[in-house]
C-alpha cells in the first residue's frame, strides 16, 4: 500500500465533500413555515384552530407606534406611513384612525351596499321610511359637520355604506389626535398594518418589515422620530435571527472547544480532521434524504438534525484511538465494529421510530437523523480505515484516567439514590412540568410579548379567545346558519351577556341573504314614485337623487358577491380568515368576547343547535401541545423497546442485555429527575434531547461493558469515550448557558444526560453484565509502562 | 403715504380725524388679534343660513352663542329644532330632546377639529393658532374688517375654500364659510346687549 495512497483518498473525500456540500447550501430549497411542526388535525376544532393559527387574519398583524418630535409631527409620519403603505406589495392595509376604508375596499362596498347593507329590507324604500331617511339626513347637513356626509347624499340617501361601515368597525376604537389614533397618554402614534402574506411566512414578513422601516425613514423629519413595530411576523423573523445568531456563535465556540480538548487529548492534528469527516458526510446525507423525500429541508430540521448527529463524532473517535495507539486500523475496527456497529443499529432504529409520528417536522428530523446517523457509521467502518495513518504510533500523553475514573461505591449509591429519588419526583411534578403553553416554545422574549399585548389594548383590538364554529356542507350553507346564529347573538350582546362577536357576514353576506335583499329593491318607476312622495315637504333639488335611481336599479341584477370577488382587498381576509375549507364541508367561525369575567361559550350555549362546535382557544391549543408532547413521548417509550430488543438480539445475552439497558434507564431516569427538580417545564425539544441521550446513553454503555482485552486497549477505551464525553459535555454545556427556551432545553438535558449516562455506564455496565472484574480490582487498571 | 404737494391735504385730513386715523394705521393682524383677546367672554344671538347645491332653499338654523376663554364653547340651537351643542376642553356633547345626549372626543374628527381650533381662534384672537391652518389676509379698518382665511393643509382645502369672517372692532359680526363646491354657510353674530 503506497503511502501516498490514504492521503489522495482523503483529499477526494474532503473535496468531494465541500464541493457537494457547498452546491447543497447552495440550492436546496431551506423552509420556515412552523407550522410543520404543529400536528395534523384530528377535529373540526382542530382543523379551525391550525387554519386560524397558518392562515388567520391574527397573524398578519402589526402594531407600529410612532414617538419623538411632537404631536404634529408624529400624526403627519402616521398619515405618510399610511398613504406610502396601504395596498402597497407587502401591506394589504394601514389604519391609522383616519377614514376607516379608503381605496378599492370603499369603492367595493359602496357599489355593492345594496346587497351587503344589513338595513336592505322591502319598507325602508317606502315614501314613509324613505322620508325620515331624508329628514335625518337634512338634520345631518345643519350639524357643524355636514361637510362629512355631504359627499353620499345624492347616491346613498338612505345610508347604507354608513350602515355597513358600522359593522366593520372595531367595537373600541383607541383614542385619537389629530384624527390619528395615540396611545393612552398621547406621546405616540399608533397603528395597525397587515401584512399581504401570512406570518409564518417568514422570508415575506422580513420584506414587509423592511419596506415599513424604508417608508418610515423617508419621511420627512423622520430623524427626530422613532418606530417600533411588534406584532407575530416581527417576532417570527427576530426569533430566527436571534436563534441563528445564537446557535452559530455557540456551535462556534463549542466547535474550537472540541478542537482544542481533542488536540489536548491525541495531539494529533489529523486525527481532529479524521474524526469530522463522517460527521460531516452524515449531515449531508442526512439533508439529502430530506431534500428528497420532501422537496425542502425545514430550517429546524437542520439545526435540530446536526445536533443529534452530534453523537456521529463519536463513532471515529472510538476506532482511532486505538489506530493512534498501537494497534494498525484494520485489527481495531476488527474489535470496535461489533461494538459500535450495535450502537448504531439502535440509535438508528430509535430514530426511524420519530419518522413514524404524524408530525410532518418529527418525521423529517427521524429521517435526517436515521439516515445521517448510518452514513457516519458505515463512513467510519469503510471509508476511514484506509485512510487511517496505521504506520504512524504516537504516544498520548499519559493521564492515568483510569485512576480518576473507576467505579466506586460512592458513586453507584449516588446514581441509584437519584434515579430512585426521580420516580417520586416525577408523580409529584410531571403533571405541571408538561409544557402546555404554546409560549412555552416559542422563544418571543416575555416583554416583547407584554408590549405586543399592552399596545393590542390601546387599539382596541379584541383578543378573542373563544370561537362558535359553524360547519355546513357549502360554504354557502356555513354562511346561512352563520346568519341565522346573528340575531341571537346580537340580544346576546344587547342583553349583556357577551361583549361582542363578529362573524364573515358582516363582510360576506350568504347568496341566499343577497337575493332577499335585491327582492326588496322596488323597480325604478316604483323608487321615483316614492322618492317623489318622500321629498314633497323637504326642500331638497330636483333630480338630485338621479344616482340614488340608477344605483338602486343596477343592484336589482347585481350578480351576489362571493368569496373571490372580494380578493386584493382587506376584506377578503376579513372573510377569508373567519371561513375554513373542512375535509367535508365548510365551516365559518364567530369569534366572542366576553363581558368581564364570563364565559361567552357558556352565555352562547343557549341559542347554538348541535351543529356549532363551541372552541376555547386556550384549551384546544393545549390539547394540540398535548398531543403533540404525548407522540414524542410514547415514541420515546417506542425507541426503549426498539433499543431493548435490538441490543437483545445483538447480545444475545440476558445478563448482558440487563448490563446495557440498565443504566441507560438510570441515566435517562436520572435526567428526567434533575430537569423536573430545576424546574424545567417539559417541552418536546426535552423529549428530542432525551432521544439524543438515548443513542449517548446506549454508546457508553456498549463501550465501557466490552473495554478491551487488555490493560492498555481499555486505557485507550476510556481514552476514547473521555474525548467522546467531554466533547459532548462541551457542546451541550454551551448551549445549556443561552437563555433562548429552545437552545437551553437542549443543552441542559442533554448535558446532563450524557453526564448521568457517562458515570452510569462507568459504575453499571461491566458489574451487571456479569464481566464485573473481581472485588476490589479497578475496572480499567493502569496501564503500566 | 406720498409726499408732494397733495400730501399737505392729506395732513390736514389726518389731523381731522385724528383719532380714529391714527388707530387706522397701526390696524393689522397683531391689532385685530388683540382687540379679540380683549373681548373675553361672548353671548350673542346668531342666525345661520346654509346654502347647499342639493337643496332648493338655504337651512335657517336661530339661536344663540357662548364663549367663555379659553375652551368653553356654546351653541344652542332653537329653530328648526332644539339642539344644544357644547364644547369643553377636546369634549363635544350634542343633546336633544329626544334622544340621549350623544357625547363625541373632538380630535377623532379631524376635520371637527379644525373647526373648532378655528372657532376658538377667531374668538379668542389667537394668531399663533390660526396661522397654524391658515394663510390669512386682513382688510378694512377697525371699524369695519374682514379676515380671510385660506387652509394650508390640502386635505382640509378639499373641504373648506375659505373662511371670511367679518366684524367691528374686537367683536365678531359674521363667519362665512365656503366650500369648493360654492355651498356656504353664513353665521351671523349680534352681541346681547350690555356686551
Amino acid at each position: 500500500m503506497g503511502s501516498d495512497r490514504p492521503l489522495a483518498i482523503l483529499v477526494a473525500w474532503i473535496l468531494g465533500l465541500s464541493l457537494l456540500g457547498a452546491w447543497t447550501a447552495y440550492r436546496m430549497p431551506v423552509s420556515s413555515d412552523l407550522t410543520l411542526f404543529l400536528p395534523q388535525a384530528a377535529s373540526t376544532q382542530e382543523y379551525v384552530l391550525l387554519d386560524q393559527l397558518h392562515e388567520g387574519v391574527g397573524n398578519r398583524i402589526h402594531f407600529a407606534a410612532v414617538s419623538g418630535a411632537d404631536a404634529a409631527a408624529r400624526a403627519k409620519a402616521s398619515r405618510t406611513l399610511r398613504s406610502r403603505l396601504e395596498a402597497s406589495q407587502h401591506f394589504l392595509r394601514v389604519a391609522n384612525g383616519t377614514e376607516p376604508f379608503q381605496g378599492p375596499e370603499r369603492d367595493f362596498l359602496l357599489r355593492h351596499r345594496y346587497l351587503l347593507s344589513p338595513e336592505v329590507r322591502p319598507a325602508r324604500f317606502e315614501p314613509e321610511s324613505l322620508t325620515a331617511s331624508l329628514r335625518q339626513r337634512l338634520d345631518e347637513l345643519r350639524a357643524p359637520t355636514s361637510l362629512v356626509t355631504k359627499d353620499l347624499l345624492a347616491r346613498d340617501p338612505t345610508g347604507e355604506l354608513l350602515a355597513i361601515l358600522k359593522r366593520l368597525e372595531n367595537p373600541s376604537n383607541p383614542q385619537r389626535s389629530r384624527g390619528v389614533w395615540v396611545s393612552r397618554g398621547g406621546e405616540q402614534a399608533l397603528l395597525l398594518l397587515w401584512t399581504r402574506a401570512p406570518g409564518t411566512a417568514l422570508e415575506a414578513q422580513q420584506s414587509a418589515q423592511e419596506a415599513l422601516q424604508k417608508a418610515f425613514q423617508e419621511v420627512p423629519g423622520s430623524d427626530r422620530l422613532r418606530l417600533e413595530v411588534t406584532g407575530p411576523g416581527v417576532f417570527g423573523v427576530e426569533a430566527r435571527d436571534r436563534i441563528r445568531r445564537e446557535a452559530s456563535r455557540l456551535t462556534l465556540l463549542g466547535t474550537l472547544g472540541v478542537g482544542v480538548l481533542l488536540l489536548f487529548l491525541f495531539r494529533s492534528a489529523r486525527i481532529l480532521l479524521l474524526t469530522a469527516l463522517p460527521l460531516a458526510t452524515g449531515v449531508l446525507a442526512g439533508a439529502w434524504a430530506v431534500w428528497l423525500s420532501f422537496g425542502a429541508v425545514h430550517g429546524i430540521t437542520l439545526a435540530f438534525g446536526i445536533t443529534l448527529l452530534g453523537v456521529a463524532l463519536d463513532y471515529p473517535l472510538h476506532l482511532l484511538t486505538q489506530v493512534a495507539g498501537s494497534t494498525p486500523a484494520r485489527s481495531a475496527l476488527s474489535r470496535v465494529w461489533p461494538t459500535l456497529r450495535l450502537g448504531v443499529l439502535t440509535t438508528v432504529a430509535a430514530y426511524a421510530i420519530l419518522a413514524t409520528t404524524e408530525f410532518r417536522g418529527l418525521v423529517q428530523l427521524g429521517i435526517f437523523a436515521a439516515t445521517g446517523l448510518a452514513t457516519a457509521a458505515a463512513t467510519t467502518r469503510w471509508a476511514l480505515p484506509p485512510v487511517c495513518p496505521a504506520e504512524k504510533r504516537r504516544e498520548w500523553p499519559r493521564l492515568a484516567l483510569g485512576r480518576w475514573l473507576r467505579p466506586s461505591w460512592v458513586l453507584g449509591t449516588v446514581l441509584l439514590a437519584a434515579a430512585a429519588a426521580s420516580v417520586p419526583i416525577s408523580i409529584w411534578s410531571m403533571p405541571e412540568a408538561l409544557e402546555r403553553d404554546l409560549r412555552a416554545l416559542s422563544p418571543v422574549p416575555e416583554a416583547q410579548m407584554e408590549r405586543f399585548q399592552e399596545l393590542r389594548e390601546q387599539l382596541g383590538m379584541p383578543d378573542y379567545r373563544h370561537f362558535l364554529i359553524v360547519t355546513g356542507e357549502s360554504r354557502q350553507k356555513a354562511l346561512e346558519k352563520a346568519e341565522d346564529l346573528s340575531g341571537s347573538l346580537a340580544s346576546l350582546v344587547e342583553e349583556g351577556r357577551i361583549e361582542a362577536y363578529r362573524s364573515p357576514v358582516a363582510v360576506l353576506p350568504s347568496v341566499a341573504t343577497q337575493r332577499q335583499r335585491q327582492r326588496s329593491l322596488p323597480s325604478r318607476q316604483r323608487l321615483a314614485a316614492n322618492l317623489e312622495g318622500a321629498t314633497r315637504d323637504l326642500p331638497f333639488r330636483e333630480g338630485l337623487f338621479q344616482p340614488f335611481l340608477e344605483d338602486v336599479h343596477r343592484a336589482r341584477d347585481q350578480a351576489p358577491v362571493r368569496l373571490p370577488d372580494l380578493e386584493g382587498t382587506f376584506l377578503f381576509y376579513r372573510a377569508a380568515s373567519l371561513l375554513t375549507s373542512l375535509p367535508r364541508g365548510h365551516s365559518a367561525l364567530i369569534p366572542l368576547k366576553g363581558t368581564e369575567g364570563s364565559d361567552p361559550l357558556e352565555a352562547a350555549a343557549g341559542v347554538t343547535g348541535p351543529e356549532v362546535l363551541p372552541l376555547e382557544l386556550g384549551p384546544a391549543t393545549d390539547r394540540l401541545v398535548y398531543r403533540f408532547m404525548g407522540a414524542g413521548m410514547s415514541r420515546l417509550g417506542i425507541g426503549l423497546l426498539v433499543l431493548v430488543l435490538v441490543l437483545a438480539v445483538g447480545l444475545r445475552s440476558s445478563r448482558r442485555l440487563l448490563g446495557v439497558v440498565t443504566p441507560v434507564v438510570l441515566a435517562l431516569m436520572t435526567t428526567l429527575g434533575l430537569l423536573l427538580t430545576f424546574g424545567e417545564q417539559l417541552t418536546l425539544f426535552h423529549v428530542l434531547a432525551l432521544l439524543l441521550v438515548f443513542g449517548i446513553g446506549v454508546d457508553y454503555t456498549l463501550f465501557f461493558e466490552r473495554p478491551g482485552p487488555d490493560a492498555a486497549y481499555r486505557e485507550r477505551t476510556l481514552h476514547g469515550l473521555v474525548a467522546c464525553a467531554g466533547s459532548t459535555l462541551l457542546v451541550f454545556g454551551l448551549l445549556a448557558t443561552s437563555d433562548i427556551p429552545v437552545l437551553h432545553q437542549l443543552g441542559l438535558t442533554v448535558f446532563l444526560g450524557a453526564l448521568a449516562s457517562f458515570l452510569t455506564a462507568l459504575t453499571f455496565a461491566r458489574r451487571l453484565s456479569g464481566s464485573a472484574a473481581p472485588q476490589g480490582e479497578p475496572l480499567i487498571p493502569r496501564a503500566r509502562s | 403715504m406720498t409726499f408732494g404737494p397733495a400730501s399737505l391735504f392729506g395732513m390736514l385730513l389726518v389731523a381731522l380725524v385724528a383719532g380714529t386715523a391714527a388707530a387706522a394705521l397701526d390696524w393689522d393682524l397683531e391689532a385685530l388679534m388683540s382687540r379679540l383677546e380683549e373681548k373675553g367672554t361672548y353671548r350673542a344671538t346668531f342666525h345661520q343660513t346654509k346654502h347647499l347645491d342639493a337643496l332648493e332653499e338655504p337651512l335657517v338654523l336661530k339661536g344663540s352663542l357662548l364663549y367663555e376663554p379659553p375652551d368653553h364653547l356654546k351653541k344652542v340651537v332653537t329653530q328648526p329644532h332644539e339642539k344644544i351643542y357644547e364644547i369643553r376642553g377636546d369634549r363635544l356633547t350634542i343633546a336633544t330632546p329626544e334622544e340621549d345626549t350623544r357625547r363625541l372626543t373632538i380630535t377623532d374628527h379631524p376635520l371637527l377639529q379644525t373647526f373648532v381650533a378655528t372657532m376658538r381662534g377667531i374668538l379668542s384672537g389667537d394668531l399663533g393658532a390660526l396661522e397654524e391652518d391658515y394663510h390669512l389676509q386682513l382688510q378694512g379698518g377697525p371699524d369695519q374688517w374682514s379676515l380671510r382665511l385660506r387652509p394650508k393643509d390640502s386635505q382640509i382645502g378639499e373641504k373648506i375654500k375659505r373662511v371670511v369672517v367679518r366684524g367691528r372692532e374686537g367683536s365678531v359680526l359674521s363667519v362665512k364659510t365656503v366650500e369648493p363646491n360654492g355651498d356656504y354657510s353664513l353665521l351671523e353674530i349680534s352681541p346681547d346687549r350690555g356686551q
